[in-house]
């Protein structure tokens, strides 16, 4: 897995992060992000989707769907005690990925169809597969 | 090397296996269901019509996936409940027992 994991992402090195759950289609980045592991949310059909949100796929549906769960755009991905960060990825497509900070400050994050992972930096999962960090929510750590 | 004349084309259900593999292979880090229909094998699938219904209930059945879009868009059916949009194994057993209603799955 690791090598499958460093063919996929070769900015992923190994001692910068961790498996930490199982391969499961049940729930993915988004739900992951939000502390959902029993629903895949996505506006696509068979996804699930707020009512009222943009379900095109693109960053700014990412960014309005973390706006109804209560996050707002952030400045930066800088650690903060009290706030939880949401760092949407994003390419010319629309977005591909959201990653969550832990309260160590590191981030976990739900590999599409396949596990979760924790890891040491934001950049680790650049690359032509997510594409880079295009836009960074918060929200009280306390509200989930 | 010259092609063999006698060479048949690919069974129905070998290529849709073949699509299928390639398919799950390429999609699976994606999050976005937008992105995974828009990859040429599913929309190959599609495009082979009610003859592959079966073989991608079967397919579900034998590894929940996201072929609910590619269901839908052939059958012009969703016998998906609103309440289990993405719950993957809600969705599986709706399309499922469908297939059986339909005669399409034993």
């Amino acid at each position: 897995m690791t090598r499958k994991l460093r063919r996929l992402f070769p900015r992923l090195f190994g001692n910068e992060y961790e498996l930490t759950s199982k391969k499961t289609r049940r729930y993915n980045c988004l739900a992951w992000a939000i502390g959902d592991t029993e629903v895949w949310w996505d506006g696509g059909i068979g996804g699930a989707w707020p009512d009222g949100v943009p379900d095109d796929g693109s960053v700014l549906a990412a960014i309005r769907f973390f706006e109804h769960f209560g996050c707002t755009c952030a400045a930066n991905a800088d650690f903060e005690n009290g706030l939880q960060k949401i760092a949407i990825y994003g390419d010319d497509r629309g977005y591909t990925h959201a990653a969550r900070q832990l309260p160590d400050g590191r981030w976990t994050s739900k590999l599409g169809k396949l596990q979760d992972i924790e890891h040491d930096k934001l950049e680790s999962l650049f690359g032509h597969r997510y594409g880079t960090v295009v836009q960074i929510m918060e929200k009280r750590s306390n509200s989930t | 090397m010259p092609r063999d004349s006698t060479t048949k084309p690919p069974s129905l259900e070998a290529r849709f296996r073949s699509l299928a593999k390639r398919w799950k292979k390429d999609t699976e880090l994606d999050s976005s269901i937008t992105r995974m229909i828009r990859h040429s094998a599913y929309q190959e699938i599609i495009g082979m019509g009610e003859q592959v219904v079966p073989l991608l209930l079967d397919e579900l059945r034998r590894e929940p996936d996201f072929w609910f879009a590619a269901l839908q868009k052939i059958t012009g059916v969703d016998p998906v409940p609103k309440a289990s949009a993405g719950k993957i194994n809600e969705m599986t057993k709706a399309w499922i027992d469908w297939g059986r209603d339909k005669g399409l799955l034993q």
